[in-house]
Order: structure tokens, then C-alpha cells, then sequence
């Protein structure tokens, strides 16, 4: 796994990918930075952190599209199943590796509080909240992107299909409020990620959010765990 | 040792594997003998774990494939139809990431690597970007991945297809080599090209085995359809002299050798007649001028065994 997880990584770096990934998401953050910090004069950071957050709906796709779809389609993917690994790790090391990518680029972020700190007086319990939220809410759409890429063969598919997944999640949140039927609130708000992930903007440390995150996260790649296996066994 | 019984596999209604069982031992070279779309690769694919068959198993060295997948696979090395790389990484990292992937101790990897390379004839190329190779070095490439680790068998799916000649050599000097510490089992369907290599064949059409024997079994005349080619000069038609001879199954005229009749005598399983044959013809007044065995050549056998399936199976249609 560690292999595999190594390797992932790197090629993240190799192509576009990882730059692509790191710069938007530096971008978004820079932007609502200059204009509630910089311009506002405000010391918070929950602007930028929800900002960040609606910014991972179009850029996560790009993280895990090729993963297993591109894979698949220049059959490299041959590689890793005739390789003495199980699924499993081949799914972990590619998850973990995604996911590097993504703590590697919050880290970057850093900046932005830290030039807030220098600057000014910030609250950092907020901070640190809105950060374990980010990682959080971005661990489990890499797990979701994961699996889609599973279950298609090209990566824009993937992409796109990803993408709105995500979207739809969002959307179905501003749904919620303004519904009357009982069975569809409630499991709309089940699966409301940007409602857990509210919880940490607002500045309280939510447990029951996290482990609502954790459970999606691993749901997602038991489920793309059994998508690569399906594919062995399909008659396509 | 890889052995492989009763698979089959369906893509929809198209049957790719009827049924296929053969077994490949230690210091064999077993080469997969089929036309396009004959079901070698999808067999191959099966036995490296990478899709499933509806129907049978494979071991290897005594690991089920679907039982125990992570035992099986560390003792094959595979080389799939379209080598599976990636572009964006050199030679050397890949075959490295391969290594790690098959099990090869973290300083052992460099060693071993240095032989596969030099063995392949990588050494050039060791540093550049896969995506800028070409298709003879993707090819070798390949070959190296199915190496690392250095596993009893190795599966190899047309090795040398996209090599110039020189590099054709080589390789099959390499299988060659590989195959006497090796189960090797290899794909291809330039038939010479494994008469050369093999020590034995599996013959299949259609996704059905239909030989496999050893290559010398397979071409020898012996056995049945046994031909020999008889020249006589002098004497009258050896024809009816011919056909009444005990053990002689047919006879057919064909053309003439530096203007003596010429005949080939289809001999019956086990019967030995090229003496009764020769007496045969000498009392008919006629003097030999030619006898001899007629060697079959892959092709001749690839043929008569696809078309004789295909007679049948329009039969039982």
C-alpha cells in the first residue's frame, strides 16, 4: 500500500493534476482572504473556510477522476490487479494519496491565518475548527470521487459525474428548510455533508459530524472496494 | 507449475473460453497456439487474476487464484497483450514500483533491477519518461515488468509483437533462457515463431482447446495422419500396389518428381510400412527414387485441427 500510495502521490506532481488542484484552491482562498481580511478589515477566517468549502465541489473531481476510470481505459489498471495486493490496499493507497494531496495544499494555506496572527488577533479555536472541518468535508468527497471514478471508464465521466453529485448534495441543503414532507426531510438532512459541515464553521467541535464524516468516507470506498472487484467478474 | 481446469467464460452470448483445462510444469515453455480472437488472451487474464471465469479454477503453485489471490499473483509475473505503464514515469521508477508491488526487500531491489534491465536490454532507456518510448521499448518494457520479482511462472501475452528483428532475436533467446528455471507460458500467433521456443502447445480455436502436446508430438509425422511421399520411376501405376498394402490407410497421386510418378501414403496409427512399401514397388518393377517422411508444418496442423472442429461442429449443428 505504501508503494502504491508513494507512487500515486508523485504522479500527482508529475502531471497537472496536484498544481492544478493546489493553485485553485490557493486562489479561492486568496481572493475571499483580500476581500473580508484584507479589504474588511475582519480578523475571522470563516468566510474563507466556507468559501474554500463550496470551492471543493468543482475542484475534488479533478483530485480523484483518473484514479480508477483512466486506469481502467489504458488498461494499466492490469498492473496493479495481477499485482500481489489486495483491492483493499489498492483502493487505501489511492484514497490516502488523494487525500495527501489535500492536506498538503490546507497546510499551504496556513499562510493566510498566519498573516492574519502577524497582522492582527484572530480567534484560532475558529481556525483549527474550520480546518479539521475542510479536511474533513475533502476526505469524504475524495471518497465519493473515488468511487465514481470505480464505476466509469473515461475521466471526464468521472469528473463531471463527481461534480455533480456533489453539487446535488449542496443543492438539496437549501432544499431542506422550505420542505413539508417528513420522510424526505429527513433523509435529505441524512445526507446533508454541508449541514454537519456547518457545525464547524459555527465554531463548536461536533463529534457526532465527524463521525457522520468518517462513516461516509468509508462507506464510499467500501463501495468502490466492491466496484473494482465487481468489474472482474462483469460480462461486458 | 500453473494448472488451469474447465474454464469457461461468457461475455454475453459469446462463449470466449469453452471448457479449457492444460497444465504447465517447471522448466516448460507452453506456448498458446490461436487466431485473433481464439480466447488465448482472455485465458491469459484469467489465470493472472485480472477478470474471473464463470466457470473453473486455476492454481498456482498450488495458490487458487480466487481463494488465495495475493499467494497466487506473487508467484506469476505477467506481461498483459497491451503492457499496463504509466506515461508519466521513467523506466527505472516503474520497474522499481513493480518490484516494491511484487514483494522484492526494499535492498534487494537494486540488484535485481540492474540484472533485469541489462537482461532486456533497458540500459539506455533506463531514465527516460515511458510515454516517450517507443513501441519496441514499451514492448521490453513489459517483458522486465513480468520479471521483477522474479517468479516461478511467467506469463507472457505476444512478447514480441512491435520488436524489429534484431530485438526478436533477443527475446526469444531470453524465454529461451527463462524457461529452464521458469514455467513460461507465452501467446502468440506467428506459428514459427513458437515451434522455435515451445516445448509444448495448446492449440485453441474458438475459446476450445483443441491439442496440446508437445511440439515434437505435434509436428512429427507419427501418430495419426502419418504421411509419406514415394517417387517411382519405371513400372506400371503403383496406384492400386499401393492402396492394397496392409497399415496404408490412402493413397493420393500428386505431381510428378523429375518425371517420376509420385504418391503420398497416409500410414494408419502405429503401422510401419516403409519397407513393405518398398518391397511392394520393387516387385511391381518400378525402382524408388524417393522416399521420405513428410514433415507437417505448424501451420498445416493449426489448420487441419481448426478445420477439422469446425466440420464437426457444423455436424452436430
Amino acid at each position: 500500500m505504501k508503494a502504491i500510495f508513494r507512487r500515486e502521490f508523485e504522479s500527482y506532481f508529475t502531471t497537472m493534476i496536484g498544481y492544478i488542484f493546489m493553485a485553485v484552491c490557493m486562489l479561492v482562498c486568496g481572493v475571499f482572504f483580500t476581500s473580508t481580511n484584507i479589504i474588511g478589515g475582519s480578523a475571522s477566517f470563516v468566510s474563507v473556510v466556507s468559501s474554500v468549502s463550496y470551492a471543493l465541489i468543482l475542484i475534488t473531481p479533478i483530485l480523484t477522476m483518473r484514479s480508477f476510470a483512466e486506469e481502467r481505459k489504458s488498461k494499466a489498471d492490469q498492473l496493479l490487479l495481477t499485482a500481489p495486493v489486495s483491492i483493499t490496499k489498492i483502493v487505501a493507497g489511492k484514497y490516502f494519496s488523494a487525500l495527501a494531496v489535500l492536506c498538503v495544499t490546507l497546510v499551504v494555506t496556513l499562510v493566510f491565518p498566519i498573516a492574519l496572527y502577524i497582522f492582527g488577533n484572530p480567534y484560532w479555536g475558529e481556525i483549527v475548527l474550520g480546518y479539521i472541518g475542510m479536511a474533513l468535508l475533502g476526505a469524504t468527497f475524495i471518497s465519493i470521487g473515488l468511487f465514481v471514478s470505480s464505476v466509469t471508464e473515461n475521466q471526464l465521466t468521472a469528473c463531471i459525474v463527481t461534480m455533480g453529485i456533489l453539487f446535488l448534495l449542496w443543492l438539496s441543503d437549501t432544499l431542506i428548510p422550505s420542505l413539508s414532507d417528513n420522510t424526505l426531510y429527513a433523509i435529505l438532512s441524512a445526507l446533508s455533508l454541508y449541514g454537519k459541515f456547518s457545525s464547524f464553521t459555527e465554531g463548536t467541535l461536533n463529534i457526532a459530524a465527524i463521525i457522520y464524516f468518517l462513516t461516509m468516507t468509508t462507506l464510499f470506498l467500501f463501495f468502490t472496494v466492491k466496484a473494482v472487484e465487481r468489474r472482474r467478474w462483469s460480462k461486458g | 507449475m500453473i494448472e488451469v481446469k474447465g474454464l469457461y467464460k461468457t461475455y454475453g452470448i459469446n462463449a470466449a473460453v469453452r471448457n479449457v483445462s492444460f497444465t504447465a510444469r517447471k522448466g516448460e515453455i507452453v506456448g498458446l497456439v490461436g487466431r485473433n480472437g481464439a480466447g488465448k488472451s482472455t485465458t491469459m487474464n484469467i489465470i493472472a487474476g485480472y477478470i474471473s471465469s464463470d466457470e473453473g479454477t486455476v492454481t498456482i503453485n498450488g495458490h487458487d487464484i480466487l481463494k488465495e489471490p495475493v499467494e497466487a499473483k506473487r508467484h506469476l509475473g505477467y506481461m498483459p497483450e497491451f503492457p499496463p505503464l504509466y506515461n508519466e514515469m521513467t523506466v527505472y521508477k516503474y520497474l522499481h514500483f513493480v518490484c516494491q508491488l511484487m514483494g522484492v526487500p526494499k535492498n534487494d531491489i537494486r540488484d535485481h533491477l540492474k540484472d533485469i534491465i541489462e537482461n532486456v536490454g533497458l540500459v539506455e532507456v533506463q531514465n527516460r519518461l515511458i510515454g516517450n518510448l517507443s513501441k519496441g521499448y514499451r514492448q521490453r518494457v513489459g517483458i522486465a515488468k513480468a520479471l521483477c520479482g522474479n517468479p516461478e511462472n511467467i506469463m507472457l501475452d505476444e512478447p514480441t509483437s512491435g520488436l524489429d528483428p534484431k530485438q526478436i532475436v533477443e527475446i526469444r533467446a531470453l524465454i529461451r533462457s527463462l524457461g529452464k528455471k521458469h514455467t513460461v507460458i507465452i501467446s502468440s500467433h506467428i506459428l514459427s515463431e513458437l515451434v522455435d521456443i515451445c516445448t509444448r502447445l495448446v492449440i485453441i480455436d474458438r475459446g476450445v482447446v483443441l491439442a496440446d502436446d508437445t511440439v515434437e508430438h505435434l509436428l512429427s509425422p507419427s501418430g495419426s495422419g502419418r504421411v509419406l511421399e514415394l517417387a517411382a520411376r519405371d513400372g506400371e501405376d503403383l496406384y492400386a500396389v499401393l492402396a492394397n498394402i496392409d497399415g496404408v490407410a490412402e493413397v493420393k497421386k500428386k505431381k510428378p518428381y523429375n518425371g517420376a510418378p509420385r504418391y503420398y501414403i497416409t500410414i494408419k496409427p502405429g503401422a510401419d510400412v516403409a519397407e513393405t512399401v518398398s518391397r511392394a514397388v520393387a516387385q511391381a518393377g518400378a525402382t524408388v527414387t524417393l522416399l521420405r517422411p513428410v514433415e507437417h508444418s505448424l501451420e498445416d496442423v493449426f489448420l487441419e485441427l481448426t478445420e477439422a472442429a469446425m466440420r464437426k461442429e457444423g455436424k452436430d449443428a
